[in-house]
């Protein structure tokens, strides 16, 4: 009894940690180019080796590419996979720091965003379809040059996630369990 | 009030005290009006003591001299020295005595005025006399001119005691036409007044240079190289440069105060502006204010002007303005005006018997423009910045209804019509801006029938219509393109500006403050023929689309509107769209009306690759080079039109 009172305890500690102020910040950055060559699709990855549940991602692109209209980009993560921009109209050149950001105040296809697209804007489909999946594991950018005539290179790109980070509360829930158990133990 | 009395015309103060036993010289240094009557019996002057080192004379007869006027003020001392040049003197207009066609009468009175406002005449000397009288309060000098039609213009000078200071009120119930604007001059000797506002005064019109030189200032110039107002220098540290009273303008609404100061900074005269109620032109209007010669240093208060004007004249309304001597510091931005209402004025409405209008907010504002929040109609005019959120109250309203307008930068993407009410406030909901619809031009096709090319007026945002392509950035200036951060300030031929001509803008390459000039002409010495080069996918062009492309200028000169050549196809000419009938470009201005040409384009027009389109200004007039028709650039794209 008590430990299923325990049990009861955690959950309803974890359930709260969810409410957390603070959160941490996975941040991984991959800076190996990648040709991107005409009319070809072509891939980048990033290996998130800590685990965490994902409450806010945000996707920063440096890709040289002489003609913005030809490009489509991808993000894939544990089976999920987000268009983040799909050939926009405005005539230009290059994604330059361009960060895909649910919460930005403009779409990348807004009349006022245009190349280098330096700045925050809405990807074409929402990030937060990640929202709950685990941070671990293989995250793939794709690029795709749909027509001829021109081509870039995917200099680097970086995913920002906001996972958040136990609450004191559960940490001393946690502590509590564990001396209860270990108590038991030593009895 | 002290007993009057009367003076010998030509004794010294001195010589008036002692004949008189112990009147004080220093009786002079009170707060006082003379009447000075001519041997003749003529009443020629009044003198004004301010009691505070302001003392100034205003004409009260017509002395035959075609250059004054009764009316004008004929001296300006501060301090004991002279600040209204003695050959022309400090006047409305060119003097009130050619205000209205054929008519040279004007009426001078002057009055006493209490606290209570109660009013007296001061006394009359008799014939080659002058007589004093000592005021409590106020001081009040009225100029009339009537018009042969019935219309009257009223001007006032009103003094309060203590103050070095000459409030003015002018109010005319019909626009002057001789010259076809009202304003109030000062010609201040140069000697007195050398200087125009210093570097960094805030809040000034006529702000100087880095360099400190003023655009306005004419003294190092060589000669016209523009009808008689653009002057050009050929030789020292500043050949080439160009300089004009008309680049003395500023933003109405960016400034408070104009003036100078005199050689060591320890005088200034300035003139404070009013709201600008009765003026035309909205919060965005320039015109010239100041010029400094080797002779004179003309400070300029326009109440209302014809130049690069978009509004007709407002009349019946009291616009009132305030000239200030200080220590050389910058005068206040506002003055207070309550105690006009003691003052028995034409045209003056009370605080109690004007509204506000509170705005709750502006959906859809780019943070990247300020935003202001403008209200017009026929009577009067005000403008109030919007914060962050789009809030804005402005207040101080006559009653009426107006249209509000709201500007991003200085072009209209929202409108709406408000009601102002005496002692009250109006709340108005929120406002959203949505894109500008695409224009009314249904024409299809490269025919060389008009139906192809366009013309209209936004009424949204034009900027939240994605484009295929855009140079520049609908904000109603011309500020992000060649020169355009030059152009309000100098000629175009000024040697400080860039090339007129930057070549060919590749889209995705060129930017808009190198590469596409903020002016365009027909003359080709000018710059004539633009070009543009932009690359298309096979993919982007739909051949069940059609496109157009948007040519946005902010003012015409002569008439000038853009025609297109896409791939060798030529468009046809657009109508021609309302703009100020004056020059504008080359005196400092591109405000006119912001206008949309559009131009039709089938996709067959389009082809995969390079694209070349090639914009030129057409006109049925000619001019040469700078004075040929030309317009002004707000930006520049091609989209879509579903």
């Amino acid at each position: 009894m008590k430990n299923v009172l325990r049990l009861l305890l955690v959950s309803a500690m974890s359930f709260f940690a969810s409410f957390t102020q603070a959160s941490l910040i996975v941040d991984y950055t991959q800076t190996t180019p990648v040709d991107v060559c005409d009319q070809c699709t072509v891939s980048s990855s990033i290996n998130v080796t800590e685990h965490g549940s994902i409450f806010d991602l945000n996707v920063i692109v440096n890709l040289l590419h002489s003609f913005n209209p030809d490009v489509t980009l991808w993000l894939t993560h544990d089976n999920i996979s987000v268009l983040l921009v799909n050939q926009v109209e405005p005539i230009g050149a290059n994604f330059e720091n361009t960060r895909f950001d649910d919460e930005a105040s403009q779409s990348i296809y807004s009349g006022i965003s245009y190349a280098p697209y330096t700045g925050s804007f809405r990807p074409d489909q929402a990030l937060s379809a990640f929202t709950g999946a685990d941070t671990f594991g293989i995250w793939t950018l794709s690029a795709t040059d749909n027509w001829e005539g021109d081509s870039g290179v995917l200099n680097s790109w970086r995913i920002q996630v906001d996972v958040p980070e136990p609450s004191p509360v559960i940490l001393i829930g946690l502590g509590i369990l564990a001396l209860g158990l270990r108590r038991n133990i030593n009895r | 009030m002290k007993p009057t009395t009367f003076f010998k015309n030509l004794c010294t103060p001195l010589c008036v005290g002692a004949l008189l036993g112990g009147i004080s010289a220093t009786s002079h240094a009170e707060f006082s009006i003379s009447a000075t009557k001519s041997a003749g019996g003529t009443l020629t002057h009044y003198t004004i003591d301010t009691d505070a080192g302001l003392v100034f004379t205003v004409r009260a007869y017509d002395n035959g001299s075609n250059t004054q006027a009764a009316g004008d003020i004929g001296s300006l001392k501060y301090k004991g020295v002279e600040y209204s040049d003695q050959s022309r003197g400090t006047q409305l207009n060119s003097g009130a005595d050619w205000l209205y066609t054929g008519i040279s009468a004007v009426g001078v009175t002057a009055e006493l005025v209490d606290a209570d406002g109660n009013s007296t005449a001061p006394a009359i000397p008799n014939s080659g006399e002058t007589a004093t009288t000592y005021a409590s309060d106020f001081i009040k000098i009225t100029l009339t001119s009537d018009n042969l039609t019935g219309g009257v213009l009223t001007h006032y000078y009103l003094v309060k005691r203590g103050e070095a200071r000459i409030y003015m009120g002018t109010h005319f119930t019909q626009q002057p036409n001789v010259h076809g604007l009202v304003r109030f001059l000062i010609r201040t000797p140069i000697g007195a007044l050398p200087n125009g506002p210093a570097i960094g005064t805030a809040e000034s019109a006529g702000a100087p240079f880095a360099n400190g030189t003023w655009s306005y200032d004419l003294r190092e110039t060589s000669g016209a190289i523009e009808s008689a107002d653009v002057f050009g220098i050929t030789t020292g540290t500043y050949a080439g440069e160009t300089r004009s009273k008309h680049y003395s303008n500023a933003k109405l609404k960016d400034w408070k105060f104009l003036g100078g100061t005199n050689a060591t900074h320890t005088v200034g005269l300035w003139m404070v502006r009013d709201n600008h109620e009765g003026d035309s032109g909205g919060p965005f209007y320039r015109s010239l204010l100041q010029q400094i010669t080797s002779t004179t240093n003309e400070i300029t208060y326009m109440i209302n002007y014809g130049e690069a004007q978009t509004e007709p004249f407002r009349v019946n309304r009291l616009n009132h303005y305030m000239m200030i001597f200080t220590d050389g510091s910058t005068p206040p931005t506002s003055f207070d005006t309550a105690w006009f209402g003691k003052m028995n004025l034409l045209g003056y409405v009370p605080p109690e018997d004007r509204g506000s209008v509170s705005l709750q907010g502006i959906v859809g504002q780019d943070t990247r423009y300020p935003y202001t929040v403008a209200f017009a109609n026929a009577d009067a005019q005000y403008w109030a910045d919007a914060d962050a959120n789009g809030q804005a109250t402005a207040s101080g309203m006559l009653p009426g209804t107006y249209t509000m307008n709201i500007y991003k930068n200085e072009l209209k993407v929202a409108s709406r019509s408000v009601n102002v009410s005496p002692g009250t406030t109006t709340l108005e909901s929120l406002i959203s801006v949505v894109a500008d619809p695409l224009g009314p031009n249904t024409g299809t096709g490269t025919s060389s029938s008009n139906n192809n090319a366009a013309f209209y007026l936004n009424s949204g945002d034009p900027s939240l219509t994605p484009a295929l392509f855009r140079i520049g950035e609908w904000d109603g200036t011309p500020q992000e393109f060649v020169n355009g951060d030059k152009v309000t300030r100098m000629h175009p031929q000024d040697v400080r500006l860039s090339p007129w001509a930057p070549g060919t803008y590749v889209v995705g390459t060129s930017v808009p403050n190198t590469g596409w000039p903020a002016y365009q002409w027909k003359d080709p010495a000018a710059n004539g023929t633009l070009t543009i080069q932009f690359k298309l996918k096979a993919a982007q062009i739909a051949q069940t689309a059609k496109y157009k492309l948007r040519v946005g200028i902010t003012s015409s000169y002569s008439r000038a509107r853009p025609v297109i050549n896409i791939n060798g196809t030529t468009s046809g000419v657009p109508g021609i769209s309302t703009q100020p009938t004056t020059r504008t470009l080359t005196v400092g201005s591109y405000r006119g009306n912001n206008t949309i040409y559009d131009f039709n384009i089938a996709a067959s027009q389009l082809v995969a690759g390079i694209n070349t389109l090639q914009i030129s200004a057409a006109s049925g007039n000619s001019g040469t080079k700078f004075l040929s028709p030309g317009y002004s650039f707000d930006a520049i794209d091609l989209v879509k039109n579903p």
